[in-house]
């Protein structure tokens, strides 16, 4: 059942392609351009007090499933991540949104850390 | 008896040009088995619908059923890593140039085609795996990506050896590494630019190639097309993506990537106790030896009688040399039987079968043994790299 009609147009591309190598290594063939569109960015944050945060400091590089996909973490655990994005990534989060931040990312933990 | 993933109304793949409004449609979700394993499935362009783990940076997850398909993971299929956020989505390859530059005597830009007929094609089969694979079975759990087992995928790569490319640009005296770098952009200026290197003796393996095929067509976007490095047995991160710029370094690599990420303990196993701290740390490089069960997924039903169990096995490059099947939870152990040899570096299948009696319940496991006598083993690091404990499976059997 998991293959249905678009694979069907993947694997002919691919048939197409491996035939067509013969011919290429002599006389390479133009090359199409490749153009992809991708889907926009999940800014799906878990509602907690201090949700605008997160949406304003974290967005900027990275996705929600960034923060709801982690383990729940500890309070010492995300502030070590805060400190992560701003040392090793330059992340402008400003001093003033620390706590904030942190408070946000403990309380959407999808359970409480040990 | 197998998981399946079933979307409707997944967007179609046509040709190379690919519009996207898949997120925009009814979601499907899929739920992995650790907490917070709740994911989107979702079909990016020239992907069929795979485990979103993260939309950007893009990283997607394959199901695992797909490994029951055969030994080579299908490019829509593939599992997708990169680390930045911009990557290339418009990408003309008459224009593409890869530069080699650096401790060379001669530096040099080659276009796709030169690549294609100035050097020697060769083909080599190998198993992608990234670092992170698997990192959501820590225990205790690790922050970093959540992977469960589909971060990892098997092709038959197709390109020219980096040591042809290097003999002609003629790294000098002095020359100790090569530094990869690809086409994808941090957000930031100030963010590090994403960067790998190998030292020379390695770069210069036979088996190191630019790839510009992956299973018989041209790589998928997502997986780094038009050019992507492929290390067979080290771990996904040095297979840099969309790679267009090559550097002879005579110092060792001190950039990000390297000196700080992608590192683990200095310790047998390259495992700590979570409680440790101050160990020395060490770039990690090759894979570790796994296996894995994939025609059964856990808490399967099976019906009584002969069964047969199948699954993958695959290793850094020494060779998987055998593979014990237990039905008992790891307690007793019998020879699998092995598939084709498709070279050192590829999935490797086995089979294995046991007797489904009625009414029971199994754990079934699986341990390889490489040609180095390697087995899997327990480890636990704070980033949750190289994880290739024993895998279980429970299942249970009717009436």
């Amino acid at each position: 059942m998991r293959r249905l009609l678009p694979l069907r147009g993947v694997i002919l591309t691919a048939l197409i392609a491996t035939a067509s190598l013969g011919a290429r290594r002599d006389a390479p063939a133009a090359e199409t351009p490749a153009a992809i569109t991708l889907p926009a960015q999940n800014t799906n944050f878990r509602p907690a007090p201090g949700i605008e945060i997160a949406r304003r400091d974290c967005l900027s590089c990275h996705s929600a499933e960034y923060v709801t996909s982690q383990p729940p973490l500890s309070k010492a655990a995300w502030t070590k991540e805060i400190a992560k994005m701003r040392t090793a990534f330059g992340a402008t989060i400003p001093d003033a949104d620390t706590d904030g931040l942190v408070a946000y990312l403990l309380a959407q933990n999808v359970t409480p850390p040990k | 008896m197998k998981r399946t993933y079933f979307i409707a109304g997944s967007a179609a793949v046509i040709g190379r040009a690919i519009a996207n409004p898949v997120l925009a449609q009814s979601r499907q979700t899929v739920t992995l088995p650790f907490p917070g394993g709740q994911r989107e499935l979702a079909a990016f362009p020239q992907k069929r619908p795979l485990i979103v783990l993260t939309s950007r940076p893009v990283q997607l997850e394959t199901p695992s059923a797909v490994f029951d398909d055969g030994e080579f993971t299908p490019n829509d299929a593939f599992f997708v890593r990169w680390h930045l956020p911009n990557i290339p989505t418009q990408i003309d390859p008459a224009a593409f140039r890869v530069r080699i530059r650096g401790a060379v005597e001669q530096p040099t830009e080659f276009a796709l085609d030169e690549l294609k007929t100035r050097f020697a094609a060769v083909d080599v089969n190998a198993v992608l795996e990234c670092a992170g694979n698997s990192r959501a079975f820590s225990s205790p759990r690790v922050p970093g990506g959540q992977w469960a087992n589909g971060a990892m995928g098997n092709a038959r790569w197709r390109g020219i050896r980096l040591r042809d490319l290097l003999a002609q640009v003629k790294p000098q005296a002095g020359a100790i590494a090569v530094r990869f770098e690809g086409a994808e952009r941090p957000a930031l200026p100030v963010t590090p630019q994403f960067q790998k290197s190998l030292k020379l003796d390695v770069a210069t393996d036979p088996n190191v190639i630019l790839a510009y095929q992956m299973n018989g067509a041209d790589l998928p976007v997502l997986n780094g097309y038009p050019l992507r490095l492929i290390v067979p047995g080290y771990f996904g991160t040095y297979w840099v993506k969309a790679l267009n710029d090559i550097e002879v370094l005579t110092e060792p690599d001190d950039n990000y990537w390297m000196k700080t990420a992608y590192r683990v303990p200095d310790t047998p196993n390259y495992s700590v106790a979570p409680t440790d701290t101050g160990f020395a740390t060490v770039p990690l490089s090759k894979l570790t030896i796994r296996s894995f069960i994939t025609n059964v997924s856990d808490g399967a039903a099976l019906t009584p009688g002969k069964t047969t169990i199948r699954g993958i096995a695959f290793d850094g490059g020494s060779g998987v040399r055998g593979v014990g099947f237990s039905s008992d939870g790891t307690a007793t152990w019998r020879d699998a039987t092995l598939g084709s040899d498709l070279g050192r570096f590829s999935f490797r299948r086995w089979t294995a079968t046991f007797d489904a009696q009625p009414g029971r319940e199994y754990l079934l496991a699986s341990r390889a043994t490489n040609a180095d006598g390697e087995q899997q083993v327990d480890r636990w690091n704070p980033s949750g790299y190289a994880r290739n404990a024993v895998e279980t499976v429970r299942v249970a059997v009717g009436a």
